[in-house]
């Protein structure tokens, strides 16, 4: 039976070597090009003739649009506007390389936790710094949630800065273990359909149709919730508690 | 006149009755508008307890405590994560 984690290794496609790191072009990063490419010529088509009364293309993107945009409202606040390019980024490039591993024989980015992570860490250190340049010292008081009794206050900083530590990987390990897990069981499901088929006879088959609408949901979710998740902590750092 | 009157009743009435169901609709925790799965939950935990232990292990290794504050870090990340999960059912 093959080998259900074979299918996130990554081979490199043009092998390059400067000084002795190695970035040749792999399979992960001509997906994350062509994800990214997909939105960029998604977005143009649907601004390229923009009229009053919009056409089907400029209604998707403006749709979108405007799903970012009220998101960063419900969460921020009117100063989310600043955010809405980043956090658009952020949501159509993860969508689109979840939506991209779901083709047959394609690879998928996010699974693997690198890639999450510097998407997290991008996350992580622009509120922090954020943080600090909107109010100065004050944003540790973050730390330290009013009405507390005084006796309690360094145990609650302590496990509030744990906490605080802990979102980059949360929100890393959470979109990359979706990803892991969904594939794997796909694969492992396919392997049954071939080796199992004496006892179960074609009942792998439509188990593995439901999971793959359960996948395509899974993929779209964990992208709407790494999204809502940046939102709620961005809007910790803009407005303090 | 009367009719004027009776549209802003109206409207008043249309109003407060919005603000109540924007209420209710957000008053729904996170677990009943099902965000959550059991693995979102579970790479909480982890996250948590691994950012406790790694903080600890190399507080150890730079101040030669073995093994206190591995254990103080561990139960700190282990409270850390509870609250995590903690926030993210209640949102």
């Amino acid at each position: 039976m093959h080998n259900p984690l074979e299918q996130f290794s990554i081979k490199s496609l043009i092998d390059l070597d400067v000084a002795g790191y190695n970035i040749s072009f792999t399979n992960s990063s001509l997906l994350m090009l062509i994800g990214a490419a997909i939105v960029a010529l998604f977005m143009y088509m649907s601004l390229r003739q923009s009229k009053l009364i919009p056409g089907r293309v400029q209604i998707m993107g403006e749709m979108l649009y405007q799903f970012i945009a009220k998101m960063l409202d419900d969460n921020v606040g009117p100063q989310g506007k600043a955010y809405i390019p980043l956090i658009f980024s952020l949501f159509t490039f993860i969508l689109s390389c979840n939506m991209l591993g779901m083709v047959p024989y394609s690879f998928t980015v996010t699974s693997h936790i690198i890639i999450t992570f510097a998407l997290a860490m991008l996350v992580f250190i622009l509120i922090t710094v954020v943080g600090f340049f909107r109010h100065g010292l004050h944003f540790l008081s973050l730390f330290l949630p009013s009405g507390t009794p005084l006796w309690l206050a360094p145990l609650i900083i302590l496990i509030e800065l744990f906490a605080y530590l802990a979102r980059p990987i949360s929100l890393s390990l959470r979109l990359a273990a979706n990803m892991i897990a969904g594939h794997v069981l796909l694969k492992v499901m396919a392997g049954f359909m071939i080796t199992l088929a004496v006892f179960m006879k074609p009942l792998p088959f439509p188990i593995i149709v439901v999971l793959i609408g359960f996948e395509f949901f899974v993929a779209l979710l964990q992208a709407y919730i790494f999204t809502i998740l940046s939102c709620v902590y961005l809007n910790d750092a803009v407005n303090l508690h | 006149m009367k009719q004027e009157d009776e549209v802003t009743k109206l409207d008043n009435a249309l109003d407060s009755l919005k603000e109540n169901m924007k209420g209710a609709s957000k008053g729904r925790s996170n677990i009943a508008k099902g965000g959550i799965s059991a693995l979102n939950v579970a790479t909480d935990l982890l996250a948590g307890v691994a950012v406790g232990a790694f903080t600890g292990y190399y507080l150890d290794m730079y101040f030669a405590t073995t093994p206190f504050m591995l254990v103080i870090c561990l139960i700190l990340g282990c409270a850390a994560a509870f609250r995590l999960i903690w926030k993210e059912m209640v949102r």
